[in-house]
Order: C-alpha cells, then sequence, then structure tokens
C-alpha cells in the first residue's frame, strides 16, 4: 500500500506559519525573526556606519559593552558637544551614508582605489566638506582645516574596516544626488544643507535593484581585499523617505526604494557566505507590528521601536551582555538624519 | 570692614606674606589637590583644605562679602588627549569651553553658591596660557577659553594679570618660579620639571594682590552702596544648624 507522500510544510517550525508565528501572539511575543550566519559575541570588533538607523546600532553596541570600534574618537571623554560634531555617531566621521553607491566611493577613497576630488564649499569664512555637510556645524575655519579632517576621517574609515572583524551597514536611500561630469556622489542635494544646487552640475537619479547590487558587492568585495576576514551584516533602514525627486508619491517611492534595498540585501546574504541581514525593518514596518514603533509623524522611530529592534539582535546573538539589563533605549531625537533636511527645503519642519 | 576669602590651590602659595597683613582676607589652600579637596557642609563651613591664613577652623561661608577662587581652571584640560591636529579649530574650543565648565574650580563655585550669591563667587584663573597647558592648543589662550566659558557658568571672572603677564596672556617669566612658595607655611615642594616656571613667585604675588585689592573694591563698593540702599541684606540667611 503505498503512503500518501507528507507535506513539506508539515515538519516545519512554528516560525514559518503566520498564524503561529505571528497571529496567535502578542507583538511583543514575536520570535526567533533571526538566526545569526556568523558569530558577534563581546569581544568581536564591529563598525556600523550607513544611514541614520544605523546610528542606534552602533549606540546600543556601545551601551551594551560590545566591542565598538571607534576609529575617529573625540577629545577626552564625550563631552556634549561630541555628537553635533558627529563624534562617537558612527565608527569614524562619515556622515550619514546613504546609498551603496556612495558606500562604495567611502571604500574606494579609502582603499586608494580613487582619490576624492578636491571640492569644497565655502559659507561665508567657513569651509564645509560637500561629502559630510553637517559633520561641523559651523564649518571648518579653514581650507586647510577642512582638507585634513577629510584625511583624517578616509584613514580612520580605512583603519576601521581592516580592525573589524563585522561591518554593518544600513541601506537607507536608492536616491542620490551626483556631479554630472566628475561623477562622484554627494550624500545630500547641494544647497540643502550647505552648498549652492546648479543644475549644470548637479544630477538626480535613482538606483535601481542592478546598480544597488553590483556597488554594494563592489564595496564588499574591496572591503574584503583589505581585510579577507570581515563579515558584512546588512540592516535596512525603516524609516521612510523625508522627500522623492522621482515625480512620485512619497508612499510609493519609499515602497520602491526600500524594496529594492530589502531585495539586495537578501540576494547578497544568499549568495555570499559572508554576508548576513538582520531584520530591523521589518520589525518595525511590518503589518504585524501595526505601525506601533512609529513616531506620531509616522516617519521617526520612537525609541521603544529602537529597543524592541534592539532586543532582537541581542537576543538573536545569545551573548552574555545581552542578558544584562537593558540599558534606556537612545533617544531617537538624538539621531543625526542628514536627510530630514529636505523637507526644510520646502518650509516642512 | 570687607571680609574676604581666597580659596586655591597651590597657586596662592604666592600670595602669603601679603595675605598675613591683611587679616579681614582669609585664605584657605589645598596645594597638590587643586581645589577638588575644599568642600562647603551642608551648614555653609568650608572644609577640605590643607593650609590656612586668618581663618578659624572651617571659617563660615556667609561671613564673607566676597569669595574668591584663585586656582588652574584649565585643569580639566590635562586630561586631553596629544593628537590634537585631529580636531577642527570649532570642535576643540566647543570642547574646552565644556570641559573647563567642569573644572574643580567651577564646582567648588558652584558649591559656594549654595551659601553665597553667584555674583559674589569671583574666580581668579591661574594666568598661564592654555598653550603652555596643552601643547599642540596654541591657537587659545586663557582668557579666549574663561571668555568662552564666562555666558555659561553664572559666576565673574577676574583676570587679574596686569603686569604679570603679556596683554596675550603670556607670562613674564620674571614673575615665575618652579614651584611654589609657601613660606615656611609648608614644605616646600621639590621643583618639577613639568612644572616648568608654573607659580607665581613673589614679585608675582605682590603685583597679583594689589590686582585683587582694587578688584575687591571694584566689586565691593557699588554692593555696598545697594545695601544702604535699602535692597535685601546681602547676607543671605545661614541655613539652620543641622
Amino acid at each position: 500500500m503505498n503512503q500518501s507522500p507528507t507535506s513539506p510544510y508539515a515538519d516545519l517550525p512554528d516560525h514559518a506559519f503566520w498564524k503561529t508565528a505571528v497571529s496567535t501572539r502578542s507583538m511583543f511575543d514575536i520570535s526567533a525573526l533571526w538566526t545569526p550566519r556568523f558569530a558577534l559575541d563581546a569581544t568581536t570588533p564591529v563598525v556600523t556606519y550607513g544611514s541614520c538607523f544605523a546610528q542606534h546600532i552602533g549606540a546600543a553596541l556601545r551601551q551594551r559593552g560590545f566591542n565598538w570600534l571607534n576609529m575617529e574618537p573625540p577629545a577626552g571623554d564625550a563631552p556634549r558637544t561630541d555628537p553635533a560634531f558627529h563624534y562617537n555617531v558612527f565608527s569614524a566621521r562619515t556622515g550619514n551614508i546613504y546609498t551603496t553607491t556612495l558606500l562604495r566611493q567611502w571604500v574606494r577613497w579609502a582603499a586608494g582605489a580613487a582619490t576624492p576630488p578636491d571640492e569644497f564649499w565655502t559659507c561665508g569664512d567657513r569651509v564645509k566638506d560637500p561629502f559630510r555637510p553637517r559633520i561641523e556645524p559651523d564649518g571648518f575655519a579653514s581650507l586647510a582645516e577642512a582638507q585634513r579632517s577629510r584625511r583624517v576621517t578616509l584613514n580612520s574609515f580605512a583603519d576601521s574596516i581592516r580592525r573589524a572583524r563585522v561591518f554593518v551597514f544600513t541601506l537607507g536611500l536608492t536616491e542620490r544626488w551626483h556631479h554630472l561630469t566628475e561623477g562622484y556622489e554627494y550624500p545630500l542635494c547641494p544647497g540643502t544643507a550647505a552648498g549652492t544646487f546648479d543644475p549644470t552640475l548637479h544630477g538626480f537619479d535613482t538606483l535601481g535593484f542592478a546598480d544597488t547590487l553590483e556597488s554594494l558587492w563592489d564595496a564588499i568585495h574591496l572591503m574584503r581585499q583589505i581585510n579577507p576576514d570581515l563579515r558584512v551584516l546588512l540592516t535596512v533602514s525603516p524609516v521612510p523617505l523625508t522627500a522623492t525627486m522621482s515625480g512620485d508619491h512619497v508612499i510609493p517611492a519609499t515602497t520602491l526604494s526600500k524594496s529594492i534595498l530589502r531585495a539586495v540585501c537578501g540576494e547578497l546574504a544568499r549568495t555570499l557566505p559572508h554576508v548576513d541581514y538582520f531584520p530591523a525593518y521589518e520589525i518595525i514596518s511590518s503589518p504585524a507590528f501595526r505601525g506601533t514603533f512609529f513616531a506620531p509623524n509616522q516617519r521617526d522611530v520612537a525609541a521603544k521601536g529602537v529597543d524592541c529592534v534592539m532586543q532582537h539582535f541581542f537576543d538573536a546573538l545569545d551573548t552574555s551582555p545581552a542578558h544584562a539589563p537593558a540599558p534606556p533605549p537612545p533617544d531617537p531625537a538624538h539621531v543625526i538624519c542628514e536627510e530630514a533636511l529636505l523637507a526644510r527645503a520646502k518650509g516642512l519642519h | 570692614m570687607v571680609e574676604v576669602l581666597i580659596a586655591g590651590d597651590s597657586q596662592t602659595g604666592a600670595l602669603f606674606h601679603r595675605v598675613r597683613r591683611h587679616p579681614n582676607v582669609a585664605l584657605v589652600a589645598a596645594p597638590g589637590q587643586r581645589v577638588k579637596n575644599i568642600q562647603i557642609t551642608p551648614d555653609g563651613q568650608v572644609t577640605g583644605y590643607e593650609v590656612q591664613l586668618n581663618s578659624p577652623a572651617a571659617p563660615a561661608l556667609h561671613r564673607f562679602d566676597l569669595a574668591y577662587i584663585y586656582a588652574d581652571m584649565a585643569e580639566p584640560l590635562t586630561l586631553m588627549p596629544k593628537r590634537l591636529h585631529r580636531y577642527s579649530a570649532a570642535y576643540l574650543a566647543a570642547h574646552v569651553t565644556e570641559r573647563l565648565q567642569d573644572s574643580h574650580s567651577i564646582r567648588l563655585a558652584r558649591a559656594m553658591a549654595q551659601v553665597l550669591p553667584p555674583r559674589r563667587i569671583i574666580l581668579i584663573p591661574k594666568p598661564i596660557p592654555l598653550s603652555r597647558a596643552r601643547a599642540g592648543f596654541a591657537a587659545m589662550t586663557l582668557q579666549d577659553a574663561t571668555a568662552r566659558v564666562q555666558p555659561h557658568i553664572g559666576f565673574p571672572i577676574a583676570h587679574l594679570t596686569s603686569g604679570i603677564c603679556a596683554p596675550d596672556g603670556t607670562p613674564d617669566p620674571a614673575f615665575y618660579e618652579n614651584s611654589a612658595d609657601w613660606l615656611g607655611e609648608v614644605p616646600k615642594p621639590d621643583a618639577k620639571p613639568d612644572h616648568d616656571n608654573d607659580h607665581l613667585n613673589t614679585r608675582g604675588g605682590d603685583l597679583l594682590f594689589e590686582a585683587f585689592k582694587r578688584d575687591v573694591a571694584a566689586r565691593f563698593i557699588p554692593a555696598r552702596g545697594n545695601r544702604h540702599r535699602s535692597s535685601p541684606p546681602t547676607h543671605p540667611t545661614p541655613p539652620p544648624p543641622p
């Protein structure tokens, strides 16, 4: 007698089914969202870069006593002024790196595979770095100081790649601004935080899936040439776009952007053994969480949301620091989001 | 008679022989301890000093018309790292301003402000340029730094360096020596290589004390005038004994 074949779904764990993983649980009991691919414990040297949401991961790692590398530390022991100057925000003072092409640009510069342009912007008697327009609130005192600071940051960024075991990168955007003739990319549209917008020099485009995948693959490949042991942990920022230049409504533009970023992360994590993806985006944005973790403007992530994301992160790592009492969540008001300046261009605050 | 308190660190040594001749000026000092050991008790007594002149034990702060703190206001900067070239001038200025607000001198001033009105607590910075205190940070003098701190702390800062330092704050070496002149009050510490010309000598102390007296006069006379115009008493009511 032939036994009918058992469905392959029959033996799947509870977390594979929406009903048992989501519908019948409190959102706060949803668990096992992430199984880490490689070890990350309190001794593992880890660096963090990316969009504004990446700042939460670095802060949480630091607060939990993980070995978060700060390759460009502030003077002394971190007084209150430091975040305003972008110290202790990322592992080097790069400012936000929103796109995968911008990450590739930073990696190429740090690796010596390309030379940063000489472009600097003057604001009165002060000088701004177009690639880090907000790291000095009032700009640099001189061109020489701005140039020296950029060299320090590039060296620090290169050192962070060399010394890290895990490189955490949070993907934020697919829309970007670049120099039309030279090709290099700006983190923020010129004329927004600093500089002057010139339509003959500054162009806009939107990265598609292929561009995003290729540039992130390039960046990871180049970083692993510098440090063959480097592992990469990707996340996607759940923070919606502040504004879109695509011509679309900001909601579908956000969906398109986040979908591309999420798909690229999935593709790289599926094909490269040294790449993993942590679902911070899903914890905030999935319908299972009902928008609970967004602030009233439905864009910013509230402190409880950040705390929930990081609790999932540390629970999955199952390291001893994760069992220590959780520190207070970082205050989202302290997160430096340059993209938010785009709304100010229209007088929206 | 005006009653004045000077609290400080080893810098006060140069003032000793002049203070002795002015019984209305009391001096308490914690040499070698900066001023971090000097405390104000809840009932307003000054404690924690090692040396005193013209003062009973644990003087009551509220009996003084003015309290001066003469110490190294730049002392928090000794914790700054060496590689200052990494930082922008704007960041260093902001950093220095913050650090200076957390100096032992200003902490002591804040403690005194529980007893005396802040305008009657005056900080006298140790007259050295920050470039001496922090190699590599020569762009800012102590006067620059204290000017940055002034709006944040709420206490007057008196620069009493006329004749002792150049207008840019550079000390005149003729008025400095390697170690404090304690006139036998405490063992004179050995000269330290890193304290090269770090303390005023007796001649420098004379100039400083003359400037100090002028500052007292300038501050006290208007205050007394106010008192005679039926303004509230300048002496706050001492707190009840514990």
